[in-house]
C-alpha cells in the first residue's frame, strides 16, 4: 500500500488506473516520492522553480512509460531516474549553471550561507553525473542499491561512481576554501 | 572530507522542503493531463537533438544503438501487448509497430531499413512554445509518414495543433498551417489513405470538465491543409460529438474518400472528462465524414462496469474485422471479433478463445489474426485463418515467460516481437511464430530470449577510436575505417549462438585484432566464451575452440556497459595482446560484488588456443582495515608490456563506513583501508602477481599503463588529473599532474591532452606536451564543435574518456565527442579530425557501412 494515500487504494490498483489515463491515481501513486524528487531536483539544479517543473515534467514523461515498471519493480528509484533525466533536459536547455548565492525560503548564519554556496558553487564544477551520483549518496542518503537502482548500473559500479565523484569534489572543494 | 562531513555539507548546502502547496499544483496538473500511457507521441523516443546527430559514431547505428533507446520507448506497451494494424491501402496509425516491408518500417524508435536491426530518430523537430498534448503519428509506406505536435502558452495549454509530414522518410517535414487545438489538452486521431487524402480528428476542451468539443477536418494535399468537415459536442453540432462521450479514441479507419470507422475503448477515459459511454465503439461514415451513426454490434455482453472497446478495423475489400473487449481495467474480460462480408452494413460475432486486451490481437489482413495470450506472461500465440471464428494454438510460451511488448506480423508467415527481454530489438519470425531470432543476420541464430540480448557495444557516448595511421583504424564494435574515418565497414565476426553479454577486443595494428564473446546456450545465459582473430583487418576472422566459463548470471547479464575506460568497455572479459602472437585473456567470474577477476588464458599463437595461466589472479589484492565486511572492488582489465611484463587494474578499497549508507551510516576513521590506487604486476606472463601500489595517484579513474616500449610507459590518472610515468618497465611510477582531461601520446615524451572549458562548457581546450606531461602549452583554446550536440554550444558531460583523444603522429589526430553517462542515456558526440597538430578541427561525416 501507498502510505499517505487519499483513498486507501492499493499501488497496483493506482498503477492500472493510471495506465488508463486516471492522473489523479498517478498523482496519489507520486504522493510519497514528491519530496524526494523534488529534493532531487533542487540538489541537481539549485533552483526551486525549475525543481518543481522538473518533477512535473519528469511526472508526465513516467506515465507516458508508466508500462516501463515492471511488475514487482519499485517505484521510487525508477521515478528518480526519469527526474534525473528531466533534471538534464533542463540544464541542457539552460547552459549556464544557477547557482545562486540565497535561500529565500530560510534564514541562516551567514557563514553557513557561505558554505552552503561553497559547496553549491564545487557541484556546478563537476559534470552532470558525477554531481547526480553525489547528490542521491549525500543528500538522499541513498543507499548504493538505490543509486544502482536510479542509475540502472550495478551496485558496484554505483560504488565506484560515488567515489570517484567525491574524488573529483574534494580538491575542488579544498580550492575553494583556499581562496575564501 | 570523510562521508560523515559530506553528509552534513549537502545538507546544510541543499536542506530544503518542498512549498506548501507543490503537491497540490502538481496533483492538479497531473489530473487534468490528457496521457495516455499506452499511446505513441512520435516516432522517436524523446531524445536530445544531439542523438540524432550521430556522430563518427553514426558508428552508433548497430544492433543495440537502436537496442536500449527503443526498449525505453517501446516497453511502454510491455504490461499491454500494442499491435499494430496493417491495411495495405491505408496508413497505420496506432502506437506500435508498423513493418511496411521485411526490411523497413516504422516504430516509437524511429525508422528502421534493416527489419528492426537497428533504429533511427526520424522525427521533425520540436516546435518552439510545444506543449504536451495532442500527439499522433501515422506511417502509410516506407516514406509517407505524418505527425502532429501541439504549441501553446504552456506545456499543458494547446491552442495550435500542427500536422507534419515526410515523403522521404522522415528525412524532411513539411508543415501544414495551424489546426485550432482549442486552448487545454487536445486529443487527435489522424488517418491518410493516401499520400494525400487525409483525415484529422480533434477533441478539445479548455477545463477538466465536460463537454468536449469533437471536430474532423480533412486534406487533399497530404496534410498541408486541412479544412473543417464535422463538429459536435454533447449539447449541439454533429452527432459525431454526441457519441462514446469521454472516451478515448482507439482508431480513425478510413477505406475510401467516403467509407471510414471511429472506434473507441470505454474503458479508458479521453482525459480529464470521465466516461460517460459504454458505447457504442465503434461509429461509420459513408460521405467522408461529414455524417456519422453509430455501428450496431450484435452479441454484445453487459459487463460489471460496462465499459468496451474496440480496435481499429482492418478491411481487404470488402472483409473486414473489428475486435472489441469489454471489461474494464485490471481483468480479461470478454473479447470478441466482429466480421463483416459486405464492407461493414453487417457485423457477426465470433467470439476469443479467452478474453484478452486489444492490444494482444493483430489482424494482418481481414481473414488472418494472431494473439498473443494465455499461458506464462502471454506469451501464448494463436492464430486464426477464418476472421476470428476459430483460432489455433500456435505454441505455447513462445517467449519463455518473458512478456510481448510488441508485436506486428506482416504476412501469414513473417512477424516481428519485442519482448521484455529483447530490450527493444526485435525478434522475427518466418514459420508464423514457431521461431524467433534476432533479424539481419544472413543466418539464423539461436537466442535465447530469457537470458536477454547482449548488450550494445556502440550504444553511444564516445566511441573508443584506435586509429594507427592517417587514414588506418578502428573504433568499437568492430568497425574499420581506411580512409581517416570518413566510412566505417563493420568488420565484425558472425556473431556467436546464444551470444551474452561478455564482450571484448582489442586492435593492436591495422590488420591485426581479436574479439571475445560470451555465449551460452539453451538451458544456459552463458557458460563459454568464444575468440576470435584475424590478420587482414577483418575480412576474415578464424575462431578458436570456446572456453568454458562459470559466470555468475548477475554480472553477465547485467545490460549496459558501465565503462569506456578501455577498449574493453563491457565488465568483461578483457583482453591484450603485445604481438600478433601473444595475448591474455581475462574471465570476469565472480558476481557483482566479488571483485575477483579470473581466469586468465595465455596464447601463443595468436589466439587459436588458449591455455588456462592462473584461476584468481586478484586473489593477492587486499583491502587491510576493510570496514563494514567488504573486500576490494573493481579490479578487471588487462595490459601486457611485454611477453612476460603485464599490469591488471587492481581492485580499490571502499571507505571506513560501515552499514549500508544512509543517514545513520557510521563512520570510523580508525578503520579507513589505504585507498592508495594498486595495480597488479606480473613479470612471468601472468601466473604470479605482486600488488603494486600508485602511491601518489588518487582512487579510482586510474586507467591501464599504455607502454611504447619495454622501458617506458604511462598511466592516466582521470580523477586526479595526473599522469604516472615510469621508465624502468613500471618498477617506478613517478607523478606529473596536467591540466587536461584525456590524453593521447605518441611516444613517451610527446601528447595532446584535451580539457573542457568549465567557464563557457562551450569549447575544449588542446594542449600539447614534448617533455612528457612535465610542461603544457595550449595549442588551441577553442576546441569548438562546429556542429555541437543538442543546437547549442555544449558538451555534454565534459571529456571524459580516455580513449576520446587519438594522435597517430605529430600532426593527425581524432577526438571523438559525447558522453558515456549512466549507461543508457549515453550522448553520441562527433568524431573531429586534425591535420596540423590540433591547432584546427574538423567534423569527420562519419558513416558505417
Amino acid at each position: 500500500m501507498i502510505r499517505g494515500m487519499s483513498a486507501d487504494r492499493a499501488e497496483a490498483d493506482l498503477i492500472r488506473a493510471a495506465r488508463g489515463g486516471d492522473g489523479a491515481a498517478f498523482a496519489d501513486l507520486l504522493r510519497n516520492e514528491y519530496p524526494v524528487a523534488f529534493r532531487l531536483a533542487y540538489g541537481m539544479l539549485h533552483d526551486i522553480g525549475e525543481a518543481e517543473d522538473a518533477v512535473q515534467d519528469g511526472a508526465f514523461n513516467a506515465w507516458r512509460r508508466l508500462g516501463n515498471l515492471r511488475d514487482g519493480s519499485t517505484l521510487r528509484p525508477w521515478f528518480l531516474g526519469i527526474v534525473a533525466n528531466q533534471c538534464r533536459s533542463v540544464r541542457r536547455r539552460r547552459r549556464w549553471p544557477a547557482v545562486k548565492s540565497e535561500r529565500p525560503e530560510q534564514e541562516a548564519p551567514e557563514a553557513d550561507i557561505a558554505a552552503s554556496v561553497d559547496l553549491r558553487r564545487a557541484l556546478t564544477r563537476l559534470d552532470y553525473d558525477q554531481r547526480l551520483v553525489l547528490v542521491l549518496r549525500y543528500y538522499l542518503d541513498m543507499s548504493f542499491e538505490e543509486i544502482a537502482g536510479t542509475l540502472g548500473v550495478s551496485p558496484k559500479a554505483a560504488r565506484t561512481r560515488v567515489e570517484r565523484a567525491v574524488h573529483r569534489l574534494r580538491p575542488i572543494v579544498r580550492m575553494q576554501e583556499g581562496l575564501s | 572530507m570523510d562521508d560523515r562531513v559530506l553528509y552534513e555539507r549537502f545538507h546544510a548546502a541543499l536542506d530544503i522542503e518542498p512549498r506548501p502547496d507543490a503537491y497540490d499544483r502538481f496533483r492538479k496538473a497531473l489530473t487534468q493531463a490528457r496521457i495516455r500511457p499506452w499511446q505513441r507521441h512520435r516516432f522517436g523516443i524523446a531524445l536530445p537533438r544531439s542523438s540524432r546527430r550521430l556522430i563518427a559514431a553514426a558508428l552508433t547505428v548497430a544492433l543495440a544503438a537502436a537496442a536500449i533507446p527503443a526498449f525505453l520507448a517501446l516497453h511502454r506497451y510491455a504490461q499491454q501487448v500494442t499491435t499494430t494494424r496493417k491495411h495495405p491501402s491505408s496508413s497505420t496509425c496506432v502506437p506500435g509497430l508498423h513493418m511496411v516491408t521485411d526490411t523497413i518500417g516504422w516504430g516509437s524508435a524511429g525508422r528502421t531499413t534493416d527489419g528492426g536491426r537497428t533504429w533511427r530518430d526520424s522525427s521533425p523537430a520540436e516546435l518552439p512554445n510545444f506543449s504536451k498534448s495532442g500527439r499522433s503519428s501515422c506511417t502509410l509506406d516506407s516514406n509517407h509518414a505524418w505527425t502532429t505536435q501541439t504549441t501553446g502558452p504552456s506545456l499543458t495549454q494547446s491552442t495550435e495543433l500542427y500536422v507534419f509530414g515526410t515523403a522521404d522518410g522522415g528525412q524532411t517535414w513539411q508543415k501544414s498551417t495551424p489546426v485550432p487545438a482549442g486552448g487545454g489538452w487536445v486529443s487527435v486521431a489522424l488517418e491518410f489513405i493516401d499520400a494525400q487524402k487525409g483525415w484529422l480528428l480533434t477533441d478539445t476542451g479548455s477545463d477538466a470538465a465536460p463537454p468536449l468539443t469533437r471536430t474532423l477536418y480533412s486534406t487533399s494535399d497530404g496534410g498541408l491543409h486541412w479544412s473543417r468537415v464535422a463538429s459536435g459536442s454533447l449539447s449541439g453540432g454533429s452527432i459525431l460529438g454526441k457519441l462514446a462521450s469521454g472516451c478515448a479514441e482507439s482508431g480513425m479507419t478510413f477505406i475510401s474518400a467516403e467509407k471510414g470507422w471511429l472506434t473507441w475503448d470505454c474503458s479508458r477515459s479521453n482525459g480529464p472528462s470521465p466516461v460517460q459511454s459504454s458505447g457504442p465503439v465503434v461509429a461509420a461514415t459513408n460521405d467522408g465524414g461529414r455524417s456519422w451513426a453509430a455501428v450496431r454490434l450484435s452479441s454484445f455482453p453487459a459487463t460489471p462496469d460496462g465499459s468496451c472497446g474496440a480496435s481499429p478495423p482492418v478491411f481487404t475489400g470488402g472483409q473486414g474485422v473489428i475486435v472489441v473487449r469489454c471489461g474494464g481495467i485490471g481483468y480479461n474480460g470478454w473479447a470478441g471479433a466482429y466480421r463483416t462480408s459486405n464492407a461493414g452494413d453487417s457485423w457477426t460475432l465470433g467470439k476469443l478463445p479467452f478474453g484478452v486486451q486489444l492490444s494482444q490481437v493483430d489482424f494482418v489482413d481481414a481473414t488472418t489474426g494472431f494473439l498473443f495470450g494465455g499461458g506464462v506472461a502471454t506469451s501464448d500465440l494463436y492464430r486464426t485463418n477464418n476472421a476470428g471464428r476459430d483460432w489455433i494454438l500456435v505454441k505455447k510460451n513462445v517467449f519463455l515467460g518473458q512478456s510481448v511488448g510488441i508485436f506486428q506480423f506482416i504476412d501469414a508467415s513473417t512477424g516481428y516481437a519485442s519482448t521484455a527481454a529483447s530490450q527493444g530489438a526485435l525478434l522475427k519470425t518466418t514459420d508464423g511464430g514457431l521461431t524467433w531470432s534476432l533479424p539481419g543476420s544472413s543466418t539464423t541464430i539461436p537466442q535465447n530470449p530469457a537470458c536477454g540480448l547482449p548488450p550494445n557495444p556502440r550504444a553511444g557516448g564516445p566511441i573508443p577510436v584506435k586509429m594507427v595511421s592517417p587514414t588506418s583504424g578502428w573504433a568499437f564494435g568492430a568497425l574499420r575505417t581506411t580512409d581517416g574515418g570518413t566510412n566505417w565497414l563493420d568488420v565484425a565476426p558472425a556473431s556467436v549462438p546464444y551470444r551474452s553479454s561478455g564482450y571484448a577486443e582489442f586492435f593492436l595494428d591495422a590488420n591485426h585484432a581479436w574479439v571475445a564473446e560470451g555465449a551460452g546456450s539453451s538451458t544456459a545465459c552463458a557458460d563459454h566464451i568464444v575468440t576470435f582473430v584475424t590478420a587482414d583487418g577483418g575480412q576474415t576472422w578464424r575462431k578458436a575452440a570456446p572456453i568454458p566459463v562459470t559466470v555468475d548470471p548477475g554480472e553477465v547479464l547485467w545490460p549496459l556497459p558501465t565503462s569506456f575506460a578501455s577498449p574493453s568497455v563491457h565488465t568483461g572479459p578483457y583482453l591484450s595482446f603485445v604481438d600478433a602472437k601473444h595475448g591474455w585473456l581475462l574471465v570476469v567470474s565472480g558476481g557483482i560484488m566479488s571483485g575477483h577477476d579470473g581466469p586468465l588464458y595465455r596464447t601463443m599463437d595468436g589466439g587459436m588456443h588458449w591455455k588456462l595461466v592462473t584461476n584468481d589472479p586478484s586473489s593477492v589484492a587486499a583491502c587491510p582495515n576493510q570496514g563494514g565486511g567488504l573486500g576490494p572492488v573493481g579490479a578487471g582489465g588487462i595490459s601486457f608490456a611485454t611477453a612476460s611484463t603485464g599490469f591488471m587494474q587492481g581492485p580499490h578499497c571502499e571507505v571506513g563506513y560501515t552499514g549500508v549508507g544512509g543517514p545513520n551510516a557510521t563512520y570510523d576513521p580508525s578503520k579507513a583501508p589505504d585507498q592508495t590506487p594498486q595495480q597488479l604486476v606480473t613479470h612471468d606472463g601472468g601466473v604470479t602477481w605482486r600488488v603494486q601500489r600508485l602511491a601518489a595517484a588518487q582512487c579510482c579513474g586510474v586507467s591501464l599503463p599504455v607502454f611504447f616500449d619495454q622501458s617506458h610507459g604511462m598511466i592516466f590518472n582521470g580523477s586526479a588529473n595526473a599522469l604516472l610515468v615510469t621508465s624502468d618497465g613500471g618498477d617506478t611510477w613517478s607523478l606529473r599532474t596536467m591540466p587536461v582531461d584525456a590524453v593521447s601520446f605518441i611516444n613517451p615524451n610527446e601528447g595532446w591532452g584535451i580539457a573542457t572549458d568549465w567557464q563557457s562548457r562551450s569549447y575544449a581546450r588542446l594542449f600539447h606536451t614534448g617533455d612528457g606531461g612535465k610542461t603544457w602549452t595550449i595549442v588551441n583554446a577553442r576546441v569548438a564543435p562546429a556542429d555541437p550536440p543538442g543546437g547549442s554550444a555544449y558538451i555534454e558531460g565534459g571529456v571524459l574518456a580516455a580513449t576520446s583523444l587519438s594522435f597517430v603522429d605529430g600532426r593527425n589526430g581524432f577526438w571523438a565527442t559525447g558522453s558515456n553517462t549512466n549507461g543508457g542515456h549515453a550522448q553520441p558526440g562527433k568524431l573531429y579530425k586534425t591535420t596540423d597538430g590540433g591547432h584546427t578541427w574538423t567534423a569527420v561525416q562519419a558513416r558505417v557501412g
